[in-house]
């Protein structure tokens, strides 16, 4: 095989941070290959450095055999390395068409092309069995949609290498297989694919090699055919993991109701129609569907956030109409949110201030009773940080100075100090690497085990199955299905995501 | 019926200066810098056409002059927010009071006058042949200045520019998501450029055209908020050339309708204040709603080295 690229003695800093050390690495032409990596490895900085966005500090690349300095993205491109980034490098406001050819736009007579443009755009997406409506605009896509049109972008501009970071974080089950479809095709027609991921499965289900990188260096190169799940995680992580997985318990007493709960959005469309559940004590319910399946909305109802619902909630007994989050708070329900900056941190604000967020009404932090005690939430806090193993152990950082797993650890710390009864956690191990995760679920696991019970919310089905003892599987706002985790198998909750029907009922 | 003709031929006078500003805040806005230091670019505009027309004797260099001078000016501008990422609202203000110093202080180096500057040749009105015999069209648009008939070329060149053209399609990205530019080896900092560059030169017409346009001389802070004007049109016509020219025309219409009122009333400061009150009219209507802003407009981007 010919080798299309290679990366020779790669080291990259980031003032005291080493990124990558002395990193050697190859791809070779019509070749899917795995970088594997737990976040912040620096699978993502050493594909920036090949895609021109970053400079290594020393070593050498190579392109078809022929040493090349890639100065910035403009080189990359023109050598025909392109990259589909984590975050979507698209505009909303714009076409699809307008987003593929954005940069190398077709010209007539000095003005811009837009028939041209969505011509192209149909017959790529022909000719690699990505279907995207080229005249829509990229913001009323789904993500799905978006990543398809980052692909064609690449193929427009001329990729031959085509580097995907995380590609599959953000997709349901299905899109995740048409993915996979999509770069089989690709590796058939000659180019040649790089996949930055953690997921093990993913790896082994796509790639022909992987390669593992740990704390900036690269761990190991495996022949996918010759190597195993098992193996690439110890490699991943350094040590075996043993993955947390459900205790089945008796459940207790009802602490959650809801009895026939509707909601209408601001827009007058009904986003909650007639949910009916129940939440016992030692009890996990998890919540499967395709976001934006009113997920967010049972979450703000849950969390009084949205207080105009119509139906009744029973919490512990008592009608949760007309409560505060605060009250609400002060008795035992603690929420994870998806979004984590958006609604439990304040990124500029150090880990103290954090951490009293929630709290700030308890008399436990107060002195002469109008003072906050800071003295006592900086121990507070400290302790925090070192039973829920939080790093840095530094109080003094903002928390946008933590990274993502751990200010996810962060939020779930603090929550769980509450001792909550009653716990939602929406997407807790999002972008969270494999050991924060098995922390994050084995936390889970306490607060069920300590008397209360969670309300697991996510899109990652292999979390639903292991985690939860029952699942409800939420469609365009209703609870379509809900039965204890094991009489579903994988296929089924993906067919009932999508508004299908349940084994059986077909 | 007189005055019907007379408030739409004035329409057409007071329109044109805010529609040159509103079409360069449109473009700047576009690229992702925001539209707050128009007022003093204007008003630079106007005080370099001035000096142009009072050194070299006429009027045409003299827009040439003042257009420079709002182009410097307007390039400092950018020097801080895009070279240097300072807070663009901060560094608008700070240019239009800037604007208003300066001007002031050079008005009495340049002349040793207080408030206003020496008369100096103005630009004089085209007469349209036939079109100015015409009833009523003729006696709104047979005879203009020559500034208020290169609007709508310029207008016609803006809607090209933004709507049909890969410059306006990357000028739409870069304000809108400056990074998709940069992930392409695109230089986000030079569609800011060029995009100021472009806001400059429009602004300083709109200026040029209030000093020796429709007077013969500078006076103090004569932009008297039309730069503010334009900001509010650019608003109300969704970041859009001819949207942002039908917001300047509602501008302009509210000045001329006032301007006729005020020979009938008796407190002429209350019907002064209908174009403003306009002005905050339409921010209040159209502001809050998500109306098309450009995304990352008034937000810093520092390039990846």
């Amino acid at each position: 095989m010919q080798k299309i690229v290679e990366m020779r003695g790669i080291t990259k800093t980031f003032g005291n941070n080493t990124a990558n050390k002395n990193v050697d690495f190859f791809c070779n032409r019509g070749e899917v290959l795995c970088l594997l990596g737990e976040n912040g490895a620096g699978k993502t900085t050493l594909m920036n450095i090949l895609y021109g966005r970053y400079r290594p500090d020393s070593g050498s690349i190579l392109f078809d055999g022929k040493p090349v300095k890639i100065s910035g993205p403009r080189d990359a491109i023109a050598m025909g390395i392109q990259m589909v980034h984590q975050h979507f490098m698209l505009v909303p406001t714009l076409t699809v068409a307008d987003n593929v050819v954005l940069g190398r736009e077709p010209r007539r007579r000095g003005f811009y092309d837009r028939k041209e443009a969505a011509e192209t755009v149909r017959r790529l997406s022909q000719e690699y069995g990505l279907e995207v409506p080229p005249e829509k605009l990229v913001g009323d896509l789904s993500v799905g949609e978006q990543q398809r049109v980052e692909i064609i972008k690449a193929l427009y501009q001329g990729a031959q290498l085509l580097i995907l970071d995380e590609p599959t974080a953000v997709l349901t089950p299905q899109e995740v297989d048409d993915l996979f479809k999509v770069v089989s095709r690709l590796r058939e027609s000659g180019k040649s694919i790089i996949i930055i991921t953690h997921k093990l499965k993913e790896t082994m289900a796509i790639s022909d090699r992987v390669y593992v990188l740990r704390q900036g260096e690269m761990i190991g190169e495996r022949n996918t055919a010759d190597t195993s799940i098992e193996e690439l995680s110890e490699l991943m992580v350094g040590h075996k993991v043993a993955t947390v997985i459900r205790e089945s318990m008796e459940p207790g007493e009802t602490v959650l109701e809801m009895d026939h709960v509707s909601l209408k959005s601001a827009n007058g469309v009904q986003v909650l129609k007639d949910i009916s559940l129940s939440i016992r004590e030692h009890e996990i319910l998890g919540i499967a569907g395709v976001e934006g399946n009113g997920q967010m909305e049972l979450i703000e109802v849950l969390s009084a956030l949205c207080p105009s619902w119509e139906g009744e909630i029973l919490y512990k007994g008592k009608s949760m109409k007309g409560r505060t989050t605060a009250e609400l708070l002060e008795d035992g329900v603690s929420c994870i949110h998806a979004d984590r900056q958006a609604y439990s941190i304040a990124m500029d604000l150090e880990v103290p201030e954090n951490f009293l967020m929630g709290y700030q009404q308890t008399p436990d932090y107060r002195k002469r009773k109008w003072l906050v005690d800071w003295g006592k939430v900086v121990d507070k806090a400290r302790a925090m940080l070192e039973h829920y193993d939080v790093r840095p152990r530094d109080v003094e950082r903002k928390l946008s100075e933590f990274s993502g797993g751990n200010q996810q650890k962060f939020v779930v710390g603090r929550e769980m100090q509450r001792s909550p009864k009653f716990m939602i956690a929406a997407h807790p191990t999002r972008g969270v690497d494999i050991m924060a995760t098995a922390f994050i679920h084995d936390q889970l696991n306490r607060q069920k085990k300590a008397g209360g019970c969670v309300l697991l919310i996510s899109s990652d089905l292999d979390e639903l199955m292991q985690m939860s003892d029952r699942i409800a599987v939420i469609y365009d706002g209703r609870i379509v299905d809900c039965r204890a985790a094991e009489e579903y198998t994988t296929m089924e909750l993906g067919r009932l995501m999508g508004g299908g029907q349940a084994d059986g009922k077909a | 019926m007189d005055d019907i003709v007379a408030v739409l031929n004035s329409t057409l006078r007071l329109t044109t200066p805010i529609a040159y500003v509103t079409l360069g805040a449109v473009v700047l806005e576009k690229s992702g810098v925001n539209a707050m230091a128009m007022e003093g670019t204007m008003l630079v505009g106007a005080f370099g056409a001035v000096v142009g027309s009072w050194f070299t004797g006429s009027a045409w260099l003299g827009v040439l002059t003042g257009i420079l001078f709002a182009v410097l000016i307007s390039l400092v501008r950018s020097f801080l927010c895009v070279s240097h990422q300072a807070d663009q609202t901060v560094s608008g203000v700070g240019i239009n009071i800037l604007a208003s110093g300066m001007t002031a202080m050079l008005l009495k180096v340049i002349w040793n006058m207080d408030g206003k500057s020496d008369v100096v040749t103005a630009l004089s009105d085209w007469s349209i042949p036939f079109v100015e015999n015409i009833p009523v069209v003729g006696e709104i648009i047979g005879k203009q200045n020559p500034l208020v008939y290169l609007l709508f070329p310029v207008l016609i060149g803006c809607c090209l520019l933004l709507g049909h053209t890969p410059f306006g399609l990357r000028l739409a990205a870069v304000g809108e998501h400056p990074e998709v530019l940069s992930s392409l080896g695109l230089s986000v900092y030079r569609y800011r450029y060029i995009a100021t560059i472009l806001s400059g030169i429009l602004a300083g017409i709109g200026g040029a055209y209030l000093s020796i346009g429709q007077l013969s001389f500078f006076t103090q802070d004569m932009a008297s908020g039309r730069g503010f004007m334009a900001l509010a049109a650019c608003i109300f016509g969704r970041w859009t050339a001819l949207g942002g020219f039908l917001g300047a025309l509602l501008f302009g219409f509210a000045e001329a309708v006032q301007i006729r009122l005020q020979s009938w009333v008796q407190y002429t400061q209350f019907i002064r204040m209908i174009p403003y009150a306009v002005t905050i009219l339409v921010l209040c209507g159209f502001v809050r709603k998500r109306s098309g802003a450009p995304a990352a407009s008034g937000k810093p981007y520092q390039e990846q080295q």
